[in-house]
Formats: C-alpha cells, sequence, structure tokens
C-alpha cells in the first residue's frame, strides 16, 4: 500500500511539474471504443485490439484470440469571425467581423484489428491494425475581392485541409516475469492521403496604378493532392506492480512521410476597365493582364514531407474492487518536429509570354508555403471502468488537452483552439464471445482570439489568420469484437 | 438481451447523429450593390481656357470630366436631384484617376448600405499641357478656379457648375455641391473653396501643396527646388546637346551631384526649344514646377489677353516655344525672390486674407500621410495651422500611414481615403 501511494504521488507530481507543455495539435483521438470510454485513460490497461495505439504491451493480456472493428464519427464545427487588416486598418477582403462557420462534414473513420496468440518464441501475441492516427478535414471560405477589386468568384475552399495519416501496424507482444511485465513493439506503414489549399495574398510589384489599393495584393488560390508512404514505430511496457496497480509506458517514433502530387494555382487579378481604356494597356501585355481581370491558372508538381511527431506516454491503473477500475494517463508529443507543409514546386506549366518577367519569375513561381512553429504538447487523461451487471461495463473519462499552437502560425487549416477539456462515457455490452460498445465525448474548446498579422519567414506572405475563433466537437464510438 | 443491447446502441447512435447533421451551409455574406454608372463627358470653356498658351500645344478649350450617377438616378428630369462632389485630379492624373482607384465600386457600395446620401461625383481632369494646371487663374495658365468654382453664365457658355447642374439632375444649391481632390487637386480644392465659398458646403483635401513655403518659409516647395536643378548639372555633363541634357536630367531626377558652371546651366535652359512634354509624368518635380510656373508666373499674358508681361529674363523659360514661363527659383536651386513672390500670391495662406471670413461657413476636411512625396505632408499639417488660428473655421485631420513594404506615397491609400472623403461631404449635403 506504501508502494501505490508513492506511486500515485509521483504520477501527481509529475502532472504538477509539466505546466508548460501543451496539447493535441491534430491528433485523432477516436481510437478503440473503450479507450474512449475511459477518456483515452487506457494505457495501463490496453486490453483490446486499440492496445496497438496504446500500449502495443497490452496484447501480452489479451488471452483470446480477437477480432474487432469500429467506427468513430464525428463533428467538429467551427466558426472563425476573422480580423484581418492591414495595419490594422485597410481592409484585406477577409470577412471581418463576420461569423463564419467551416463547411460542416460528418467524418466516419473505420478502423479495427486481429490479434491471435502463437506458440512462437514460447508463446507470442500478434496483432494486425489499422489505425487513423491523423484526421484533419476543415474546409472555410473566407475571402472575397475588396469592392473595385473584380467581379472574380472564389472557389468555395479557398482554407482546406483534408488529412488522413493511416497506419498499418503489425504488432507482437510476450510476458517475462510471469507475465508480469509485459513488452510490446509495433511496426507501421504509414499511408498519407493530403488535399490542401490554401489563400496567400501576394504583394503586388507591378507599379503604380496596377499596383494602387486595392490591387496591392494579389490573391492566390493553391490546391494541392498528393499521397505518400512512410514508416514508423511503437513500443510499449506494462509491469504490474501489484495485484491490484500496473504501470505503462509508450514511445511513439518520429516518423516523416514524403508526400508528392500536383498543384493547381489560381492567380485572380485585378479587373480595371478605366485602366485599360485610360493607359492604353494593349491586349497581350503584361499591364493589361494585371488590369483585365484575368483568372491565371497555373499548375506544378509538388513536392512535401509529413513529420509525424514523436510521442512518449505513460499511464497507472488500480482496481479499486473487483467491478471498478480506474486509469490515469499522460502524453506528451514533441510537436516542435511538426512543421506544417513546406511544398517545393517544379515542372511549372501554364506560364505566360517569356516578355513577362515579373508575373513569371516572382508572382506566378514564388512559393506559397506557410511555416508552422508549434510547442512540444501534453494531455492528461482519466477513465474508469464499472462492471455494472455481468454483461454490462460503464466507463467514464475526462480529458485535459493542451494545445501546441502559436498565434505567430495559427492557421484554419490546422485549427485548434487551445487547451481543451473532453468529457467521455461509455457502454459495453457481453453477449457470449461478442461485445459490443459505444462511447461518446465531447469536447470543450476555448474560445481563441489571434491578434495581429505575422510573417515569420519573411516572405511577404501572412502566416497566420487573425481573428477570433470558437469550436464544438463531438464524437460517438462504435465498436464490435469477436472472440475466439 | 442481446437485441435489447442493439437496440440501446443503435438509438444511441442515430441520436449522435442527428444532433450533428445540420448543414451551416455558408455563412458568410458578400457585398451586394448596384454599380451605378459612370458618362464620360466633355465640355469648351472658351471664357477660361480659350486664352490658355496649353490650347495650342497639347489641350484645347476642352475641359474632360467623368460622371458618377448612383443607380437610383433616373435621369436628367426624373427623381430627386442629387448633390454633387466635385473631385480634381492631382498632377499628371485626368478624369480616371479616382475611377482607376475604385471610385465607382466604393462610392455604389457605400451608397447601398446607407453609409453615404446618393450623390453624383464630377472627376475633373485638372491637367494642361504639363499635367497640372495647379487650378490657378490667369489666362495664360487657364482660369481653371473661376472654370469650376464659379456659378456664371448658362450650360452652354458658362462654367462647369452651370454644366452640370444643367445636364443632370443635381441640387443646385450650395448645400448640395462639394469639393476635393488629391495633392494638387487638394489644392485646387482649397482654393476654390476659398474663392467660391459661397457655392461650396464643404472641402477636403488630400496631402496637397498647401503651403508653398512650408510653416517656416523655408520648407514646402523650397528643398525641391535645389533637387530639380542638382539633376539638371549632372545631365549636363553627359553630352553637348543642351536639349538632350535638360531632358534626361530629369529622367534621373535623384542622380548624384556633379557640380558644373551655374551659368552654363542657366543658358542652355533658356535657349532651349523644348519639345518633350512629359505626359508619362517621369520626370514630376521639373514637371511640377513647370506647371505651376505656367499657373503662378507665365511670362506673357499679354500676347493673350490681360497685357501684363514679365520682363526679368533671370529664370525665363519657353521650353515649348509656345509657353513662355518664369522658374521662381535661380541656377543655385535658391527661391528667386521676384518670381518667386508671385507664386506666394497664390499660396492660400496669402489668398485668406483677401476673402475673409469665406470659410467660416465651408467645413473643411485635410487628410495628410507623413509618408506623402514631395513634403505634402509638412505642407498640409502647416495649413492646417493656419486654419486653426482662424477663428470660426472648422477643420478636421487626420493622418494616414501604409502598413509594412507598402508606404502611404504616391497614391497607394487613395482607394482608402475615398470613404473618408465621402462620407464627410455627404455628412455636410442637407436633403435626401
Amino acid at each position: 500500500m506504501g508502494f501505490l501511494r508513492y506511486s500515485v504521488f509521483l504520477f501527481l507530481l509529475l502532472i504538477l511539474l509539466l505546466p508548460n507543455v501543451y496539447g493535441s495539435g491534430f491528433t485523432f483521438d477516436g481510437l478503440g471504443v473503450k479507450a474512449r470510454g475511459m477518456g483515452g485513460a487506457f494505457r495501463a490497461i490496453a486490453d483490446d485490439w486499440s492496445a496497438a495505439y496504446y500500449n502495443p504491451a497490452g496484447y501480452n493480456r489479451i488471452k483470446d484470440n480477437y477480432l474487432a472493428a469500429n467506427l468513430a464519427i464525428f463533428h467538429d464545427r467551427y466558426w472563425a469571425k476573422p480580423n484581418v487588416y492591414w495595419n490594422d486598418i485597410y481592409e484585406t477582403g477577409f470577412y471581418n467581423g463576420q461569423d463564419v462557420a467551416n463547411n460542416h462534414e460528418i467524418l466516419n473513420i473505420p478502423q479495427g484489428g486481429i490479434v491471435f496468440r502463437l506458440p512462437v518464441w514460447g508463446e507470442t501475441v500478434f496483432g494486425l491494425s489499422g489505425l487513423q492516427l491523423f484526421d484533419e478535414n476543415h474546409r472555410w471560405r473566407l475571402y472575397n475581392n475588396l469592392p473595385g477589386y473584380g467581379p472574380a468568384d472564389y472557389p468555395g475552399t479557398q482554407f482546406y485541409n483534408n488529412l488522413d495519416v493511416v497506419a498499418f501496424q503489425a504488432t507482437a507482444a510476450r510476458g517475462y516475469m510471469n507475465d508480469k511485465l509485459s513488452i510490446g513493439v509495433g511496426l507501421q506503414l504509414l499511408r498519407a492521403d493530403m488535399t490542401y489549399s490554401d489563400l496567400a495574398l501576394r504583394q503586388n510589384g507591378m507599379p503604380s496604378p496596377l499596383s494602387d489599393r486595392p490591387y496591392d495584393k494579389i490573391p492566390e488560390v493553391y490546391y494541392n493532392n498528393g499521397n505518400g508512404w512512410g514508416f514508423g514505430y511503437r513500443a510499449g511496457l506494462l509491469y504490474d506492480i501489484s495485484e491490484k496497480l500496473s504501470a505503462a509506458l509508450v514511445y511513439a517514433g518520429k516518423s516523416s512521410i514524403k508526400i508528392d502530387g500536383s498543384s493547381t494555382m489560381d492567380f485572380y487579378l485585378g479587373d480595371n476597365q478605366y485602366l485599360i481604356e485610360n493607359r492604353n494597356y494593349f491586349p497581350n501585355t503584361q499591364e493589361y493582364l494585371f488590369a483585365s481581370g484575368s483568372v491565371v491558372r497555373i499548375t506544378a508538381d509538388f513536392k512535401t514531407t509529413l513529420d509525424v511527431p514523436a510521442s512518449v506516454s505513460g499511464g497507472l491503473a488500480y482496481k479499486l474492487t473487483g467491478k471498478l477500475i480506474v486509469d490515469a494517463d499522460f502524453e506528451y508529443t514533441f510537436w516542435s518536429q511538426f512543421k506544417g507543409f513546406e511544398f517545393d514546386y517544379e515542372n511549372y506549366r501554364g506560364l505566360k509570354d517569356t516578355s513577362f518577367h515579373y508575373a513569371n519569375d516572382t508572382l506566378f513561381t514564388q512559393n506559397p508555403s506557410v511555416p508552422i512553429d508549434w510547442d512540444n504538447a501534453a494531455r492528461f487523461m482519466i477513465g474508469a471502468e464499472y462492471k455494472a451487471l455481468s454483461f454490462i461495463d460503464l466507463r467514464t473519462g475526462f480529458g485535459y488537452d493542451q494545445s501546441p499552437v502559436k498565434a505567430e502560425t495559427f492557421i484554419p487549416q490546422f485549427i485548434d483552439l487551445g487547451n481543451k477539456y473532453s468529457y467521455s462515457f461509455g457502454l459495453g455490452f457481453t453477449v457470449g464471445f461478442w461485445n459490443m460498445d459505444m462511447a461518446m465525448t465531447y469536447t470543450h474548446h476555448p474560445d481563441l482570439t489571434v491578434s495581429g498579422i505575422s510573417d515569420v519567414n519573411g516572405d511577404g506572405i501572412m502566416d497566420n489568420l487573425p481573428g477570433d475563433y470558437r469550436a464544438n466537437y463531438y464524437q460517438t464510438v462504435l465498436g464490435i469484437s469477436y472472440r475466439f | 438481451m442481446l437485441r435489447k443491447a442493439l437496440l440501446i446502441v443503435v438509438v444511441l447512435a442515430m441520436m449522435t447523429l442527428m444532433f450533428g447533421c445540420t448543414d451551416r451551409g455558408v455563412t458568410s455574406v458578400d457585398d451586394k450593390y448596384s454599380r451605378g454608372a459612370t458618362y464620360t463627358d466633355q465640355h469648351t470653356f472658351p471664357d477660361q481656357l480659350g486664352q490658355s498658351m496649353f490650347s495650342g500645344v497639347a489641350l484645347t478649350t476642352l475641359l474632360r470630366f467623368r460622371v458618377f450617377v448612383p443607380s437610383i438616378y433616373g435621369g436628367q428630369n426624373s427623381g430627386e436631384p442629387l448633390p454633387v462632389l466635385y473631385l480634381l485630379s492631382p498632377m499628371g492624373q485626368d478624369e480616371f484617376f479616382y475611377l482607376d482607384h475604385g471610385l465607382e465600386d466604393v462610392a455604389a457600395k457605400l451608397i447601398a448600405d446607407g453609409t453615404i446620401k446618393p450623390m453624383i461625383i464630377v472627376c475633373v481632369n485638372g491637367s494642361n499641357g504639363y499635367g497640372g494646371s495647379f487650378y490657378g487663374s490667369n489666362p495664360a495658365g487657364g482660369k481653371y478656379d473661376e472654370l469650376i468654382g464659379a456659378k456664371i453664365g448658362d450650360a452652354i457658355n458658362g462654367t462647369l457648375i452651370k454644366y452640370v447642374d444643367g445636364y443632370y439632375n443635381t441640387d443646385t444649391l450650395r448645400s448640395g455641391r462639394a469639393i476635393s481632390g488629391v495633392e494638387m487637386g487638394g489644392y485646387g480644392a482649397m482654393r476654390i473653396a476659398l474663392k467660391y465659398s459661397p457655392n461650396f458646403s464643404s472641402a477636403s483635401a488630400v496631402s496637397g501643396p498647401l503651403d508653398f513655403d512650408g510653416a517656416d518659409g523655408t520648407g514646402g516647395f523650397i528643398p525641391l527646388f535645389e533637387e530639380v536643378i542638382v539633376n539638371a548639372r549632372s545631365a549636363a555633363l553627359i553630352t553637348a546637346d543642351s536639349i538632350i541634357h535638360f531632358r534626361d536630367s530629369v529622367r534621373i531626377e535623384d542622380s548624384i551631384t556633379i557640380p558644373i558652371d551655374s551659368a552654363f546651366i542657366r543658358d542652355s535652359v533658356r535657349s532651349m526649344v523644348y519639345t518633350s512634354i512629359d505626359t508619362s509624368y517621369a520626370r514630376p518635380r521639373q514637371t511640377m514646377f513647370f506647371a505651376a510656373a505656367a499657373s503662378f508666373s507665365p511670362h506673357d499674358t499679354g500676347t493673350v489677353g490681360d497685357g501684363i508681361v514679365i520682363t526679368d529674363s533671370t529664370t525665363f523659360f519657353n521650353p515649348e516655344g509656345i509657353i513662355k514661363l518664369h522658374l521662381p527659383f535661380d541656377s543655385t536651386g535658391a527661391p528667386y525672390t521676384p518670381i518667386w513672390n508671385l507664386w506666394l500670391a497664390n499660396n492660400l495662406q496669402s489668398l485668406i486674407p483677401l476673402y475673409p471670413n469665406s470659410l467660416d461657413s465651408v467645413p473643411l476636411m485635410l487628410l495628410a500621410s507623413p509618408q506623402a512625396d514631395y513634403g505634402f505632408y509638412q505642407q498640409t499639417a502647416s495649413f492646417r495651422t493656419t486654419l486653426q488660428g482662424l477663428s470660426n473655421v472648422n477643420v478636421s485631420y487626420e493622418e494616414y500611414t501604409g502598413y509594412s513594404g507598402y508606404p502611404a506615397d504616391n497614391h497607394h491609400f487613395v482607394y482608402d481615403l475615398l470613404p473618408k472623403i465621402l462620407k464627410f461631404h455627404s455628412d455636410h449635403f442637407e436633403g435626401l
């Protein structure tokens, strides 16, 4: 008992000593229906297929062969009220002051795995699973031309990020010290699919009056579509300190996924017939191009690297009674390793006449990538499971999730409004060899105000999007499993 | 039991899905407004421009202007008469200047959302052969202030106001008329408001030459004089052809200083026949002073009407063979008093005592940028100080700057100043 108190004290102390770490970035946390019902506090229990993610060592606790499937359904509903002015005064074309909702979508994420115990190296538990590690899907329309700029219609998708990172993981775990200690390793084949668009306001380098307000900025909407592969791994320990107390430690290594694909870049040039009429800008001249309301489409090939950050996590589980178990976890993610998408472009197509030096050499071929600069982040979770009846389990959990995002590089494609609180509950039904589970989570996001335009890399393109943001997020996870 | 469990799960799942399924659609709202229309217009005004020395060079007695009418405008003989704002072009610009900078959409949007009253906006081309009339008043340079500000004659033979009131459905009362301008246009607006204050309900100016010699008598245009001469000197070393010398010199106005015998410059300038009018406005300082000289210190108005001839030949210049003028600075760039005094007589500070109390009933607005070209910020600020020293004059003043990498020089921010200008004058229009 003294050891238990000591351990709990150390764990709480660890939490208190980590006030400067931040949250979850864009980690998808709808993994595992039992784990979600416990608020994600599952690493020191880890007794179902989702242990592949939470703690691969937990596979050693699965005594039966096991087949499971989950479906996570989640809604992320965000609002942005842009506040983007040049010099805090001049209108930019953003819907300043308007409460704009993102395009709402319900995301369905299937995942699952199979676990089987084989007589290899004594006895080893193996598993194959499909995990969705990251899922971003945000689509915004926040911009339209300033009055007088021109009549061109902008696409509904201006700020868009649809990023899916799926891990196909092979896991192996076995026990030592009479199974008091379990060790597990998972090797991952990572697949990333990405559709990313952004609106960059580019400084117009043409002479006056072609570059006088409201033509000082040239909006560029680029749309990148690509995919790629990478490798990753996870490793975990699970140790039974006593019959009632277990401790877990998990490490996930950094992975880099090489992505390539094609890009479409649309440049919306000013439309001023008075300039054309009065200044004798003739067709087929660069001046005419910049005053005629043209939408110039350039295409190119791109490459980028998605750095999936490393993380370290752990937990303690304690059986309070024969029916009630509680688990408290932490996770620390090295989000500073994530740098967003730095696109490299090549094979430009659609450039204009070679005499249009400014257009071709500077405007159409300038890299519009925006940098991401995040802090490392942590999350803390506590959950409980209570066996109410022989065939019904009740679960609940609470999570505190720190944000890695800095205002200087805040963009709506990777939206994270700050430190979050999540509340979960779940149910599990056991009928024979079958288990059916569900979990629901509501996550409270704080309101966020991003003030002031920043240009972190000094390329003349703003690297954040000032405004007021708010959000609602809730998800449901359904699961079914069969032991054989 | 299995059936019950499944039922519970399905019901909960359905509730969850329904809770989040509302389609919020696109929630942003775009500006909706009708653009209105603009008309190209022009008219000959022989009484004011017929004797101009420029009429035989680049322009005729024609004054060009472009008229914006809002979408509610019903035509000359229908609907409510609308107030009129006259916008005067700056140096080197024309009747398209404000439209080039988005006036049509800015005005239409502000009218549509009720920020300003529906109004007619007359964009005046204040150019002469050198790109700027300075809205002065003499037969040789054109009687622009009278042409724009006075109400004399009729729609055919009178002034611009008479023409506009005759051909458009306008509010012909003073309370329905205002005047404004950028840079040289700002000077024109203040000059005309001062001289013809019974015809205007308000006036405004943006970063203009509103105090020729600055607050202490050594600022304003004076620092620019030497820049013109210095560059003329540097260019004069390049080639023996004096015509090319001077023309090239001002193309590199900001080049290095190379001393040369001042007499050479003076003689070169005096003797040349200047054949290249700077319509591209590539030599802004020199061109600005030629234009102002044509308005404030023309040589021989005797040949065109009023019999005044400047006999002093020290800074005489005859660039077009027809255009004869006197520059206000000597070959060292220092003010040449006999001619400079003629300019100062046109300085607003000098005109104010000639029209006492005329601005008392004309609300004024001055906008100035510390980043403005040619020291116009200092000139505007100095004029503001002058106005503040007058009792009963209502003047508002506001400064503006650009943003990082994009200063408020040149005409970069006219687009953003137009709403302020339109709102100011709308607020002082009566009726509607």
